[in-house]
């Protein structure tokens, strides 16, 4: 498969009273055509950062400090915001967060399709908007009656839905999804992650899908980032991630979800808590709630993210070297 | 109001009421919205029964829109009942409560909300946070009142106390500003403590200390929890009972491992289908996508879970069927399991 997204050395954050704060560190990612990557983490690790830099929404006192973002062949980071603007929806799009709330609360939903497909694809043709806008409300399992709703009119999930059918309308090559359900009940939340991924196998498109969820991760996603204080601490297939964890956070994280089925059973998570990003020393960033740190050595330097086996990369000391004793 | 669904838990409570701290029975609860000639009726809580022993921890679960929070609510005396009883260890709360009686009551009773920046005054330190509480029910004063403040944070493990004391809300993580909610809940020495989702706005890292500080809370204390999520593995994680609502019913109610492992209800067994569950291998269940959210102002005469259901006949529109025991302490509200 061929590389749609990649991502070298990106550090991105926010200035403050001239001091930098890197939110997203030396991240290097690639995304390959029809790939579902998940990008998991906790509040404040860089994670929404780091797909604002990547469809170039960062705005001041946001910041992309270096690196380099190819998508399609292209440098995103030479474009203007022009240009940018023409790439976003069409050939990258994005869901984020609260997106439930991004529709204008005074307009019909065809008007705001309407918007969007007059913007990029230059012609007023609203039968042919009209046809894919049906389309695409038969994909994500909305009945065509809803087209002339006004927002108000829909329930949570139906409005996230119509969000997902505006952001694969125009078939971009890749779709971020920035906590897309979180705000939605277990069983929405299941049956929207499934039709996403029954279009993206059958349109072909790929996914970046960030969320804390890591258990949800493991069983719909291709490969998984699991990020700790704005780096990449672990990278992975989701099944060798599940199965054999390497960094102790991703460990940890893992443990902090209880099994569904099965007994009962007392569970640890981590103890402590997330680092400030604008306070971080030299060391690795998770040392100090690590229960497998080296003393005398996590602390001094921060390690980076290294193959430790093939195509599995972690950032640890005690991976350190292991790539070619491991291997044999 | 509805007195057929309650035969059996009568059975149930009669043999509880001796340990039971928090008895409810037939609880209903409607709101009226609307106004100009359109008033509507929601009915939030249809006939809820619920026995909760001491040191026990029962677990809610429902989507949003169920009714588990306006249950939490109504038990709290935050709302009064439209119908039903409610009891805490035996004696029954008043319709109406004066002062002193919501005081007595509330020494018994206390909440912890689910959003530990909403629910903590952001002008108040921690130290006047907790010890409002102890003053308002005359339970320290003095030195002893401060002593009494040191000792609630450390057991909520907010360790030393003495840093945390003087400090705002906003100078603290979201798993510290729970333990301050859970600490200012624990502080009257209550018997039961209502929690509305108490985990679901914290990090993921933090979601299990904080569980685990609530289950050594119970075992040391005492304390008994009504314990809400809309999250299955927690609630399986946390209580010694699970009870599933949907659509203002309680559609099911038994011990947490029956109930996870062999769901009666069909709601639960899609709750279950659609919640991720690695450990039991990583290809997830297909889930029917076909769904509709009910219409608490109209509900369908029937199950209300028959619109949904899989495995809906035509005799599940006609009633809505009695929460019923099928096996040892395992309720549910399904006619597919009542031999009738």
């Amino acid at each position: 498969m061929s590389v749609l997204l990649r991502v070298e050395n990106l550090n991105a954050g926010y200035v403050q009273k001239d001091q930098r704060i890197i939110a997203a560190r030396d991240i290097n990612l690639e995304v390959a055509q029809g790939e579902f990557l998940g990008l998991a983490g906790e509040s404040g690790c860089g994670k929404t950062t780091l797909a604002y830099a990547i469809t170039g929404l960062l705005e001041r006192p946001g910041e992309v400090f270096s690196g380099r973002v190819e998508f399609n062949g292209e440098d995103l980071l030479s474009k203007s915001p022009q240009e940018m603007r023409q790439i976003r929806w069409k050939e990258m799009s994005i869901v984020m967060q609260a997106s439930m709330n991004v529709l204008n609360p005074v307009m019909r939903v065809r008007h705001q399709f309407y918007d969007m497909m007059r913007a990029h694809l230059g012609h007023n043709d609203t039968q042919h908007y009209d046809s894919r806008v049906l389309e695409m409300f038969r994909m994500v399992g909305i009945a065509p009656e809803y087209l002339d709703a006004y927002p108000h009119q829909l329930s949570g999930g139906m409005k996230q839905r119509v969000v997902i059918a505006m952001a694969l309308a125009l078939r971009p090559k890749l779709v971020i999804l920035d906590e897309p359900t979180t705000a939605l009940d277990v069983v929405i939340q299941r049956s929207i992650l499934q039709q996403i991924d029954k279009l993206r196998r059958e349109l072909g498109f790929s996914i970046i899908m960030i969320t804390h969820d890591l258990s949800l991760l493991v069983e719909i996603a291709d490969s998984i980032a699991v990020m700790y204080a704005g780096s990449i601490v672990e990278r992975a297939a989701a099944e060798e991630l599940y199965n054999e964890p390497l960094h102790p956070y991703t460990y940890g994280l893992m443990n902090s979800f209880p099994p569904l089925v099965g007994r009962r059973k007392r569970m640890h998570g981590i103890p402590g808590h997330p680092p400030d990003l604008s306070g971080l020393g030299p060391g690795c960033s998770f040392a100090p709630r690590c229960p497998r740190v080296i003393k005398g050595l996590c602390e001094i330097a921060a390690p980076p993210l290294e193959e430790v086996t093939p195509n599995r990369y972690a950032a640890c000391q005690l991976y350190r070297d292991a790539g070619s004793r491991t291997t044999g | 109001m509805l007195p057929v669904n309650s035969i059996a838990m009568q059975a149930h409570e009669q043999q509880a009421s001796p340990e039971s701290v928090l008895e409810v029975h037939g609880l209903t609860k409607e709101f009226v919205i609307g106004r100009w000639g359109r008033k509507r009726i929601v009915r939030a809580v249809s006939d809820f029964s619920l026995t909760l022993r001491r040191r026990e921890v029962v677990a809610l679960v429902g989507e949003s829109g169920s009714g588990k929070t306006t249950v939490a609510r109504v038990i709290g005396r935050l709302y009064a009942p439209t119908a039903g009883t409610i009891r805490i260890n035996g004696e029954a709360v008043p319709a109406k409560m004066n002062r002193r009686e919501l005081l007595a009551f509330r020494r018994k009773v206390q909440m912890i909300f689910q959003d530990p920046y909403a629910s903590l005054n952001p002008l108040h330190s921690v130290g006047y946070t907790i010890s409002r509480p102890l003053r308002i029910h005359n339970l320290a004063q003095g030195d002893d009142l401060k002593a009494r403040v040191r000792e609630i944070l450390e057991r909520c493990e907010l360790k030393p106390a003495d840093l945390f004391i003087n400090k705002l809300p906003h100078e603290l993580s979201g798993g510290q500003r729970q333990r301050v909610g859970i600490a200012r809940a624990l502080a009257v020495g209550p018997e039961l403590i209502l929690a509305d989702e108490p985990t679901s706005m914290l990090d993921v890292s933090i979601r299990l200390d904080i569980m685990n500080l609530m289950l050594d809370l119970k075992d040391e204390e005492g304390i008994s929890y009504l314990f809400i999520t809309h999250d299955l593995a927690g609630a399986h994680y946390m209580a010694d009972r699970i009870a599933i609502m949907y659509a203002s019913y309680l559609v099911e109610l038994g011990p947490s491992d029956d109930v996870i492992n062999e769901p009666l209800h069909p709601y639960t067994e899609l709750l279950k289908s659609a919640a991720p569950k690695p450990e039991s291998g990583l290809k997830p269940e297909e889930i029917s996508t076909n769904y509709d959210i009910p219409d608490l102002t109209n509900l369908p005469p029937g199950c209300p879970f028959a619109p949904r259901c899989p495995l809906a006949e035509p005799k599940c529109k006609v009633v809505v069927p009695p929460l019923l025991e099928v096996k040892p302490g395992h309720y549910t509200r399904c006619i597919l399991h009542h031999n009738i």
